[in-house]
């Protein structure tokens, strides 16, 4: 199983360069997110990143670029590659500010700073998530901006009055207490 | 017999002979001193040559084989007829080569030594003003020869009965000079101050003064200088430690073994004082280094005198003029770097430099003029206030040290302006007046008194300066101040009237940090655009909210700043709680809202909202949180009986829909806050 895997990898590294330097002629941009969401929904990752990052060079001003960009980001952040991560999420607050996913790039962002230990832009990033919503809770406790990206990862994040939760798949990500 | 005789007759030649020459002796010896006494005249010729007042000396009398005494010289002020003795020597001696005299007949002056100077302080520092530079000259005039020059005792008598006593000696050696000596301080009480003794040697020219050590020396301080004085300008360096935790005690003369008493005495005077680094330091001054130029004398243009303090380096700039006897004319500049260092306690002090202009006259212990004062602070830092400019201007100030170390100054006008990351603050003061003790204590006292606009301001501040960074502890308290004219301090305030009182403290150790109360009595807050968009909102009548006590507790410090247990009575409305607004812009606040229910059946939009309420309530309370952004606050409103109940009496898209409503109505409020702002 092991030798597998190895194989798989071998092959894997040996047509990625081809893929990634191929374009894929006579797809259009709705077939192109169409296969990278049944990659997604088969559980591989790498093939879809490789179709999202192909939709966005080939039409960069999609209606799918915003989502596909998105997923981009999240795939690095999963791959912990968070340089390219980073970028990518920096790009996507750049072109979608008003988008309902900002805010979980900016998480994602404050997650990766915290992770390299980096206070100031954490402290940064902090007051940028708080600051996204004005809260006003009259009856509720809390309010709930929910987000599925095109990885099928469903995003949610609660606003209370003194913190803010963030949940992946249903699973606490990050809390930020003010 | 004849041997007997023989002896006899050469026993009486000798004694004649002897006798002879005693005789001649004692001649020559009268006849000398009676030459002598003719010198009485020419000294006083000499002294006419040079100075006006009349130089008297009672009695010069030589005795064998090379000492010449002069008995009660003195120097006397012969003005409109009223003889004043500017100073009197009971006893002078002088020494001379003897054999110089014997080999080329010319008297050659070795050693001169006063045994006695009296003189008093105002009267000598007069003589001294008016003929110092031909005091100078006469001692430039003089033949350039070797000589030991010693002054046993020189005293100089206050008006205030205290006296200062010097003793020096001075020994000149072709171009070069070697002194030391000692001044002490003798107090009206008769009570003896520890000495300061000094060394100082170099070596001069025609044009020049070099001296390559001075050395100033107590139990609690040691300086070195070095330099020189060509063509009227002063070149200094060196470097200063004082001790400042010293306490004066009595001073008791060290105790002497006959052995340093005998060569005390063949010496003719004490050995120089022994220098060294002190035991206990607490104030470094170093890298001394001037230029001072009295050409112009007596106006002294100070070029440049910079140093450093703890290691912080100051530079002094400016003129001084002497405009009377007694008086002097300031234009001064002090400029001080403040170096961070690496300890944590000295990052609290973000004072990055202190500029001062001193604009004034100097007389009788009294300082009169203008001063400018002005601190430039580090950008802020995670522990420090966010200053960045403090400047304080006072004019027309009055400083008296008459009744020194307690010193009073009046101040017609005070400005203080306080420029932070955010926003400019003033404060004006008039008739402040402050009484400082500058006793040598740890700490300093200062006690002020002064008009605020229309109020009054008082308070204390204590400093301890024996700190690397002083630790300062300021309390003030102001009285009956109209709110409103504080706008330019606390911008909020202008919109509140009433009489304001209360107090402040500041202190910067641990950290800086400013908290207080204040208290507005019979006041009205009107036009706050909180006011505003609860009145519009909520068709409230709140453009104007009068309350019998606005009250509330206050803190400021690197964390941020907050008012705490607030609590504002009207008739209608009663607002309490807390408000902290954080560094990073964040409120946390809790407040409680209580609106009395006649003001709210002014409301279409609350009336309804009034059955709920039981009949015997009489105010409606609203308990909220605030938090967030101050520019895009955050509300949540409290759980509590009235809430529950309307809770219970909507269907759940009505509450839906209420929550919508309110949320698009705080809205505007954001945008309000923000022109606020």
């Amino acid at each position: 199983m092991l030798k597998l895997q190895y194989v798989f990898i071998f092959i894997f590294t040996l047509i990625c360069p081809l893929i990634a330097g191929a374009q894929i002629p006579s797809l259009s941009e709705y077939e192109l997110f169409s296969l990278a969401s049944q990659q997604v929904q088969s559980g591989n990752l790498d093939f879809a990143f490789l179709y999202f990052n192909n939709l966005l060079e080939q039409f960069p001003s999609s209606r799918y670029s915003e989502q596909a960009l998105f997923a981009v980001g999240e795939y690095y952040f999963i791959e912990r590659n968070y340089r390219q991560a980073t970028t990518t999420f920096l790009k996507f607050i750049d072109r979608y500010p008003d988008s309902v996913a900002s805010v979980f790039a900016l998480c994602y962002l404050r997650e990766i700073a915290q992770y390299l230990g980096d206070e100031s832009t954490t402290e940064k990033l902090t007051q940028l998530i708080i600051s996204c919503q004005r809260l006003s809770l009259v009856f509720r406790e809390s309010k709930t901006i929910s987000y599925v990206s095109a990885l099928k990862r469903k995003l949610c994040v609660r606003y209370f009055i003194d913190k803010v939760e963030f949940s992946i798949n249903g699973e606490l990500f990050a809390r930020i207490n003010y | 017999m004849n041997s007997l005789r023989v002896s006899t007759t050469k026993l009486k030649k000798r004694i004649f002979f002897t006798g002879v020459i005693l005789l001649v002796l004692l001649s020559a010896l009268i006849i000398v001193n009676i030459t002598l006494g003719f010198l009485k005249d020419t000294l006083r010729t000499i002294g006419r040559a040079y100075l006006p007042q009349e130089l008297f000396v009672e009695r010069v009398l030589y005795l064998p084989p090379n000492f010449i005494f002069l008995k009660n010289i003195s120097l006397v002020e012969n003005k409109e007829a009223v003889n004043r003795t500017i100073f009197s020597v009971p006893l002078v001696l002088v020494k001379f080569s003897i054999i110089k005299f014997i080999r080329y007949g010319q008297i050659e002056i070795t050693d001169i030594c006063f045994y006695e100077v009296n003189t008093e302080e105002e009267v000598f520092r007069n003589f001294l003003a008016l003929y110092g530079k031909k005091v100078i000259e006469l001692l430039l005039d003089l033949p350039k020869k070797d000589l030991r020059f010693i002054v046993k005792k020189f005293q100089l008598k206050q008006v205030s009965s205290d006296n200062f006593e010097i003793r020096f000696y001075l020994k000149l050696k072709n171009d070069n000079f070697y002194s030391y000596g000692a001044v002490s301080y003798i107090n009206s009480q008769q009570r003896v101050f520890l000495p300061w003794e000094f060394i100082a040697y170099g070596r001069f020219s025609d044009n020049d003064f070099v001296f390559d050590n001075i050395e100033i020396i107590r139990e609690n301080l040691y300086t070195k200088l070095w330099g020189n004085i060509t063509r009227g300008i002063i070149r200094t360096k060196g470097f200063c430690f004082i001790n400042t935790l010293f306490k004066e005690g009595n001073y008791i003369a060290p105790y002497l073994s006959i052995k340093e008493r005998i060569e005390n005495f063949l010496r003719g005077f004490p050995p120089p004082p022994k220098g060294g680094l002190l035991p206990v330091v607490d104030l470094f001054i170093l890298d001394i280094d001037s230029v001072i130029n009295i050409k112009d004398f007596p106006k002294i243009d100070i070029d440049n005198l910079s140093f450093s303090i703890n290691n912080n380096p100051v530079k002094f700039n400016g003129s001084i003029v002497s405009s009377s006897e007694k008086a002097i004319d300031f234009n001064v500049n002090l400029s001080a770097q403040f170096r961070r260092l690496k300890d944590t306690a000295q990052q609290q002090l973000n004072v990055k430099r202190l500029e001062t202009l001193i604009q004034g006259h100097y007389g009788e212990k009294i300082f009169s003029g203008d001063i400018l004062v002005e601190f430039l602070f580090l950008q802020k830092n995670v522990k420090t206030t966010p200053l960045e400019n403090m400047k304080i201007k006072l004019n027309n100030v009055k400083i008296n040290g008459q009744a020194f170390p307690l010193l009073t100054a009046d101040i017609s006008e005070a400005q203080f302006n306080i420029l932070t990351e955010t926003n400019e603050y003033f404060l004006p003061l008039s008739q402040l007046k402050i009484k400082i003790n500058c006793a040598p204590l740890k700490a300093k006292i200062a006690y002020f008194h002064s008009r605020l606009y229309d109020g009054i301001l008082y308070g204390r501040n204590w400093i301890d300066i024996t700190k690397a960074i002083p630790e300062v502890n300021t309390t003030i308290r102001y009285k009956d101040v109209s709110s409103n004219k504080l706008e330019r301090l606390v911008i909020h305030f202008a919109k509140v009237y009433g009489k304001i009182s209360g107090q402040l403290e500041f202190r910067n150790v641990p950290e800086q940090a400013i908290k207080g109360s204040f208290i507005i009595r019979n006041g009205y807050a009107k036009d706050f655009e909180f006011l505003k968009w609860l009145s519009s909102s909520f068709s409230l009548p709140l453009t104007q909210v009068n309350f019998e006590r606005a009250h509330s507790f206050f803190k400021v410090n690197s964390q941020g700043a907050g008012l705490h247990k607030l609590n504002v009575r009207s008739k209608n409305i009663i607002l309490t709680g807390d408000f902290w607004l954080g560094n990073n812009n964040l409120v946390t606040s809790k407040l409680s809202l209580s609106i009395h229910k006649d003001l709210l059946q002014n409301s279409n939009k609350f009336k309804p909202l009034l059955r709920l309420v039981g009949k015997e309530i009489s105010m409606l309370t609203f308990d909220f949180k605030l938090s967030g952004e101050l520019n895009n606050i955050n509300f949540q409103w409290l759980e509590s009986d009235f809430k529950q109940r309307l809770r219970d009496s909507i269907p759940g898209f009505v509450e839906k829909y209420l929550e919508r409503q309110i949320e698009d109505s705080l809205l505007p409020l954001s945008e309000i806050e923000k022109t606020e702002k």
